[in-house]
């Protein structure tokens, strides 16, 4: 592998989920084949949505079969065009249903903006995302579960960028979902980690960022600027 | 031209390096437009620890407030760039004046004021313009967090009576819990411009003083909403913990409320 397709991977992997950067623009050089191999691994990673045909299929490395992608749930096989993100060589096959199809629908229906899902081999992604330009964020919340085993791993990614470049990033491994009772232990797993997500923010908030810069400092009032600097005394120099 | 917002925040020195290494010609654009965690270095001299960036470096070297040298010691320091007499006093004010800040509302952590000389384009008499740059870190002992503030300044000094503060603030802020598992990384920036009376050289630090600790305090509070509340709220958006009927419920509810009331 060159360096320079490395280094558009490493770029690739570490935007935020629908903020993809076009970098055909810094480089002066024609870089389309590194750029190809990098969009690839980033739309599989993330598993982004596609258009094939008027349908949304998430794309992945579960429905991946050589240079094709399956779709049992929309019944479609067809090749993907990573740079200009477009479907191609679109062929019809059976449609495979799934028992847990509706469950999963009126899951993501009821818990997800833009929600999707894709079944393929015994591996389910489902995810949810939302851009808002506008208001200068996009969030993703991207799971993966394998129904053979109930293993799980839960990825959520928020940029916020007015003003700034804000991003929060949580990964949790190690979950482990009951595929017998799939929707319900999915739906049990998931509000769970969101809550404990939640309870994240306040203890980084109590506990690290309170350490860091006071509100005002422990006389409760504002600095003296000027000649009355020095009456006060150093207290907590680490400096010295 | 790409957005730089789009690249993450928490591994920016390393994204940067990358992005010169695709195209060079970037370096001074990005060095001059992204600011990155500070680092620091050690006073040999005074034995204090100093923070380093663009602005006090020569060479491979970079000078301390403290003792106005730099380290690692250069050969030559005559051809190094140093503020002039006047500026350096006023620099060693400024220095001992946020090192009482720092203490005030860091309780520890480094401070580091630079000043360099500025000319007045449009009056050559005018040697009173100066620009700088006011930086404060702070991490925790355990390094789940790390607070980096970046004020770069200039001062337009006009007539004997007042003074234009224009001032850049950036404030970098890293968290982390403990598995490392969830971090919220990024920086919040903020621009600020003031005519202040003077009476003295001294009144510059007073000026830029408060002005300094009235927008970390508007930024601190900012970054609170930001950090814990933003982005909270836009993982309840992409995913709804109480159901989206439910929440369509409560509006319906609200709505009826609201017409009852109304009625009344």
């Amino acid at each position: 592998m060159s360096s320079l397709e490395q280094i558009i991977k490493d770029i690739l992997k570490d935007t935020p989920v629908g903020e993809g950067i076009d970098l055909r623009l810094i480089v002066d050089k024609n870089i389309d084949v590194e750029l190809t191999k990098g969009l690839e691994l980033y739309n599989l990673e993330k598993g982004i949505s596609i258009n094939v045909d008027g349908q949304n299929s998430i794309i992945s490395k579960i429905n991946q079969i050589n240079d094709s992608f399956i779709n049992e749930q929309i019944g479609l096989k067809f090749k993907v065009d990573h740079l200009n993100s477009k479907a191609y060589d679109i062929e019809t096959i059976d449609k495979t249903p799934n028992k847990w199809d509706k469950e999963l629908i009126d899951y993501l229906n009821e818990q997800y903006e833009n929600g999707e899902y894709l079944i393929y081999n015994d591996k389910l992604i489902l995810k949810g995302d939302k851009s808002s330009p506008g208001n200068y964020w996009t969030g993703s919340w991207r799971s993966e579960y394998d129904l053979s085993n109930g293993k799980g791993e839960i990825n959520i990614d928020v940029h916020y960028y007015e003003d700034g470049n804000v991003r929060l990033q949580s990964k949790k491994t190690s979950i482990e979902i009951d595929p017998k009772n799939l929707v319900k232990s999915i739906k049990k797993i998931e509000d769970d980690l969101q809550i404990s997500l939640n309870k994240e923010f306040l203890k980084l908030n109590e506990l690290i960022f309170k350490q860091l810069r006071r509100q005002l400092p422990i006389t409760r009032s504002k600095m003296n600027w000027g000649k009355a600097i020095g009456n006060y005394k150093l207290g907590k120099n680490i400096n010295q | 031209m790409v957005s730089f917002v789009r690249f993450n925040p928490k591994n920016i020195s390393t994204n940067l390096q990358k992005i010169t290494r695709l195209n060079p010609d970037l370096t001074e654009e990005l060095l001059s437009s992204v600011d990155v965690p500070l680092s620091i270095s050690r006073d040999e001299e005074d034995g204090r620890k100093f923070l380093i960036c663009d602005y006090n470096r020569d060479l491979d070297s970079y000078r301390s407030p403290w003792s106005n040298k730099y380290y690692p010691k250069l050969d030559d320091e005559d051809e190094s760039p140093f503020p002039s007499d006047k500026l350096r006093q006023l620099e060693i004010y400024a220095n001992d004046s946020f090192d009482v800040y720092r203490d005030l509302y860091y309780e520890g952590g480094v401070s580091s004021v630079y000043f360099w000389d500025q000319e007045d384009e449009e009056d050559s008499t005018n040697d009173s313009n100066f620009a700088g740059v006011v930086l404060l870190k702070k991490s925790t002992d355990n390094e789940q967090g790390s607070w980096d503030s970046i004020h770069v300044l200039e001062v337009l000094v006009q007539g004997s009576s007042k003074a234009t503060y224009k001032l850049t603030s950036t404030i970098i802020l890293d968290l982390s819990n403990d598995p490392k598992s969830t971090s919220l990384s990024g920086n919040l920036i903020r621009q600020t411009e003031k005519t202040l009376p003077i009476t003295d050289d001294q009144s510059h630090i007073v000026n830029i003083g408060t002005l300094v600790e009235e927008i970390e305090s508007k930024l601190r509070n900012l970054l609170q909403e930001v950090y814990f509340g933003k982005t909270r709220d836009i993982v309840g958006d992409i995913r709804s913990l109480q159901g989206i009927s439910s929440s369509e419920n409560d509006k319906l509810k609200h709505s009826e409320l609201v017409k009852g009331l109304q009625g009344i």
